[in-house]
């Protein structure tokens, strides 16, 4: 069964019991609930009346189950009715706009603009108390909140590609509400009814107890507490009860709602991972690794392992990636989804999710182990000696600064004495020096106002504002177009001639790592699988995964040629050669066992076991 | 494509202009496709190349009559599409000619059963009894290259790649002759976009679709289609053969285009033109030809007259009146 479903068994179970008590009050040969003897006024529990008796010396048990029949009978009747004609204008409104959508909506704007609890109290006066009078008053309250939800998801209901699917398929209008809209807000409308019953016992006891609801003798929870609030000094346990049963009922219906909503999403069959307390206060690193031979690397990175906690044990996106990156060369970093190339730089970066620790390796910057350092520390290194452009310019930029403050920010938080001024000049020479036109003018708009390119250009100039080491960029083109892409990278490429930074280009195209890298690391399933210098990895590939990737680029005149089947997912990595499922020289021997990365030739490394003997075929074949 | 053989579908004359929002109605209204001609004949794949902002998705669901045209006529295989065409007559020509989107997570119903959702097109259309539905939907997995025994799961079990076979799948349900592919591959890995690519030019062969593949990637496009027509601003820059368009690219955008695309073998890349600043909104457009604030060879003369689709040898058009020029 799926996770979400086993939440849902502790609140049904106690509304079931609430409901089936109700309903079962006539066969459990309870006393009646309003006969009276005063002899036993606010006699305490006894024998066959374990809560006692009220002020008539009537059975409070008796009179509490009895009670919940009306609570929970005006409750359910008004809130399903109200429910029913709200989601069905809703739909309406939301689907056919124009009239119906002001019919709809704006009529339900008057209901609400009176104060609820007066217009059931001029309701129940002119038509006399009673139930019949509530639930008639107490749907049309609640019919307002029903619309409005169920309009405001169907409005952005319709906006999904799988509406227009159905519309195109033909589907007529009340097909494609019944069957594709209501599924998909029937989650929102089900928490709203929850809220409208919990609020209906409520209010049914608000109005009964100001004697304008259920009609005494008749037994409700509102009229319990209003006879109890009289004798509340000799016999304060008799508010309690009444009291205690309307939060229970009101507790378990909300509990009931959420579990509900979750477990009829079939999209949160996953629970979202528990962070682990110990994770957090005991990262169990091992000792760090001494500083290998090449001193003159600005970031060397070392046997990097990533461990996440999900709920089905843990899972390593990142396995022992070892990579280095010299000043003023560029390093790609190449792989699909999921092959772990975006972890492998928020680790370095130390910008992990909480859920996510490296268990293994080390990152050295600066002679600094970033994997081990403390946060205060780290944060004085991001944003100074390395920085980060990221993928989606818009969420990186804070939408209610201007540029100019930003970058002026930036600068400002890794140096101490710099005036707002100074800052304020330095940005705007940075985004000139970013190539952004009139920058004087730019420096003053907020992010909304660039296009997408421009936004980008903003980030970079954010991130070499205090002149870093190391630059870092994550797909930092993707979003773009294609002559915008140009721009940017021919951007990137003349600051780092021009500043001598390392940059780490994380991309998953391949055209683009041949247009700006010096050397490139071919990442798949969560390890480097071939690295080497860009001329010599694209132009004679030693991995299969690298040799089919270069055949899947639509490029030249060949036709493109897929790589059958699909990347193994964490839970599942094979025990020995991942790529092996996929790869048409996999041998026996292949899926063994774990194959290591073997050096071949000058700054060449491949993980495969077969690499030589396949190079020996490949050679042979065109000869 | 033999120039005697009526096109399926012909669009003449089409604008679509979106009218600003707001009480006030203050902002100025986008101009997403500007008096563009376009057809396709049967089994024809023809490609729409552009930057976001160019109008080609919108010139896809105005060809398939999800959004009214604001000008212009369509023509499906010679009966107009009016948007008071009777209601059963829009059912059957609905069933004719279908979709597939590019996000392959939007694009599904993520509460519904992925064989439930193939079969919608079979219900609509009652083209499939009952009974033999579940049968046809299991045809139909196989085709796209599924396990038929999936029918019963839900979106969210399935990879990128296999959703987008499965949106393939809904799409080929009510057999249409007309197919618009909105980037379908953009949202893939490169290994699986060469998987899609590779089904999609199997399936319009096999079925003898008509096809309008757009993308803003232009290598696949020149894999998989006949014909191209490059957009820019809500126009068509210019049209031709895949051939004719990639090789010797006529129009000043369309070089540019393919010049900035990323090339990995080193001797292909050509000289980079690098265009300066970036496309000019669709609210706003530029006077006379669209292009010409980010071209190198713009002219006054430019600015003055939108330069007119003209035929420029063989069977290529072009918009842009110093192409001879500057050829």
């Amino acid at each position: 069964m799926r996770p979400g479903t086993k939440r849902l068994w502790v609140p049904a179970g106690l509304v079931a019991l609430i409901v089936l008590l109700a309903l079962l009050a006539p066969l459990l040969g309870l006393p009646d609930p309003v006969r009276q003897d005063v002899a036993q006024r606010l006699a305490g529990p006894m024998p066959g009346s374990p809560l006692g008796r009220d002020e008539f010396g009537r059975d409070v048990l008796s009179r509490l189950i009895w009670g919940a029949r009306s609570s929970l009978a005006v409750a359910f009747a008004s809130a399903s009715i109200a429910c029913l004609f709200g989601t069905i204008l809703g739909l309406l409104g939301g689907w056919f706009r124009g009239l119906g959508e002001f019919l709809a909506v704006r009529s339900m704007d008057i209901v609400l603009c009176f104060p609820p609890v007066l217009l059931a109290l001029l309701v129940v006066t002119l038509l006399g108390p009673g139930a019949g009078t509530l639930i008639m008053v107490l749907s049309v309250l609640y019919l307002p909140g029903f619309v409005r939800v169920t309009y405001a998801e169907v409005l952005s209901a319709r906006s999904h590609d799988y509406v227009e699917a159905v519309r195109a398929l033909g589907a007529s209008a009340g097909r494609i509400l019944t069957r594709t809209v209501l599924p998909n807000v029937a989650g929102p409308i089900l928490v709203q009814f929850s809220l409208a019953v919990a609020s209906a016992v409520v209010l049914e006891s608000g109005l009964s107890f100001l004697g304008l609801g259920v009609v005494p003798p008749a037994p409700s929870w509102g009229l319990m507490i209003r006879g109890a609030r009289a004798t509340m000094a000799q016999a304060p346990l008799l508010l309690l009860w009444p009291c205690l049963a309307l939060t229970l009922t009101i507790l378990a219906m909300n509990l009931l709602c959420d579990a509900l909503r979750d477990a009829m999403d079939p999209r949160t069959a996953t629970a979202r991972p528990r962070l682990r307390l110990l994770d957090r206060v005991l990262p169990g690193l091992v000792p760090p690794a001494p500083n290998a031979e090449a001193p003159e690397a600005v970031l060397e990175v070392g046997g990097l392992t990533v461990e996440i906690a999900t709920p089905r044990g843990p899972i390593r996106p990142v396995e022992d990636v070892s990579f280095a990156v010299h000043a003023g060369e560029t390093l790609a970093i190449v792989g699909e989804s999921g092959s772990g190339k975006s972890v492998t730089a928020t680790s370095v970066m130390g910008l992990l999710p909480p859920a996510a620790r490296p268990v293994a390796g080390a990152a050295w910057l600066e002679g600094r182990d970033l994997l081990r350092l403390p946060e205060p520390e780290l944060r004085r290194l991001r944003g100074g000696a390395m920085a980060m452009v990221f993928q989606d310019p818009m969420s990186s930029l804070n939408p209610v600064h201007r540029v100019g403050d930003q970058i002026a920010e930036a600068i400002r938080a890794h140096r101490r004495g710099v005036t707002q001024a100074q800052a304020w000049s330095r940005a705007v020479d940075l985004l000139r020096r970013v190539g952004i036109a009139d920058p004087e003018r730019r420096a003053r708009a907020y992010p909304h106002e660039m296009s997408g390119g421009m936004r980008q250009r903003v980030m970079i100039a954010m991130a070499v504002a205090n002149e870093p080491k190391l630059l870092i960029a994550d797909e930092p083109t993707t979003a773009l177009d294609v002559t915008v892409q140009a721009q940017i990278l021919d951007l990137l490429a003349e600051l780092r001639r021009e500043t001598g930074m390392a940059l780490i280009f994380i991309t998953h195209s391949l055209g683009v790592v041949a247009e700006i890298a010096d050397r490139v690391v071919v990442m798949y399933a969560g390890q480097v699988v071939e690295q080497g210098s860009v001329p010599e990895v694209f132009g004679a590939p030693l991995h299969p995964y690298t040799r089919a990737l270069l055949a899947a680029v639509p490029d030249g005149d060949a036709a493109p040629a897929g790589i059958p089947g699909v990347v193994p997912q964490p839970h599942a990595f094979p025990v020995g050669c991942r790529f092996a499922a996929r790869c048409p020289h996999a041998r026996p021997a292949c899926e063994a066992a774990p194959p290591a990365l073997e050096g071949a030739g000058e700054g060449r490394t491949v993980r495969c076991i077969r690499w030589a003997e396949i190079g020996a075929e490949k050679a042979e074949a065109v000869a | 494509m033999s120039a005697a053989a009526p096109p399926l579908v012909e669009a003449t004359g089409l604008s679509k202009i979106f009218a600003a929002h707001g009480v006030f109605r203050r902002g100025r209204p986008v101009q997403a496709v500007r008096r563009v001609d376009v057809s396709v004949a049967r089994g024809e794949a023809l490609g729409v190349v552009g930057e976001s902002g160019s109008g080609k998705s919108t010139l896809g669901r105005l060809l398939l009559g999800l959004q009214p045209a604001t000008e212009g006529v369509i023509r499906f295989d010679g009966q107009p599409l009016d948007a008071t065409m009777p209601k059963a007559e829009w059912r059957r020509l609905r069933r004719r000619m279908q979709i597939v989107f590019q996000d392959p997570f939007g694009s599904l119903d993520p509460r519904r059963r992925i064989g439930a959702q193939i079969a919608d097109g079979l219900a609509i259309h009652d083209l499939v009894p009952a009974a033999e539905r579940a049968g046809r939907v299991e045809e139909l997995l196989r085709q796209v290259g599924l396990d038929p025994a999936h029918a019963q799961r839900f979106p969210h079990e399935f990879s990128g790649g296999q959703r987008q076979r499965i949106g393939i799948a809904r799409a080929l349900a009510t057999e249409p002759e007309f197919l618009v592919a909105d980037e379908p591959v953009s949202a893939l890995d490169v290994s699986i976009q060469a998987q899609v690519v590779a089904l999609m030019d199997d399936l319009r062969r096999r079925l003898g679709l008509a096809l309008l593949f757009i993308s803003h990637d232009l290598p696949v496009v020149r894999h998989l289609c006949d014909r191209v027509v490059v957009m820019y601003l809500g126009r068509i820059m210019e049209e031709g053969s895949v051939e004719t368009v990639f090789r010797a690219p006529a129009h000043p955008y369309t070089r540019a285009l393919l010049s900035a695309t990323p090339r990995i073998d080193p001797t292909r890349r050509a000289k980079r033109i690098l265009l300066q600043g970036d496309p000019p909104s669709p609210s706003n457009p530029p006077s006379g030809c669209a292009f010409r604030t980010r071209c190198a060879h713009a002219t006054a003369a430019c600015a003055e007259v939108v330069p007119e689709l003209r035929p420029l040898g063989g069977e290529r058009q072009v918009a842009c009146i110093r192409a001879e020029e500057i050829a």
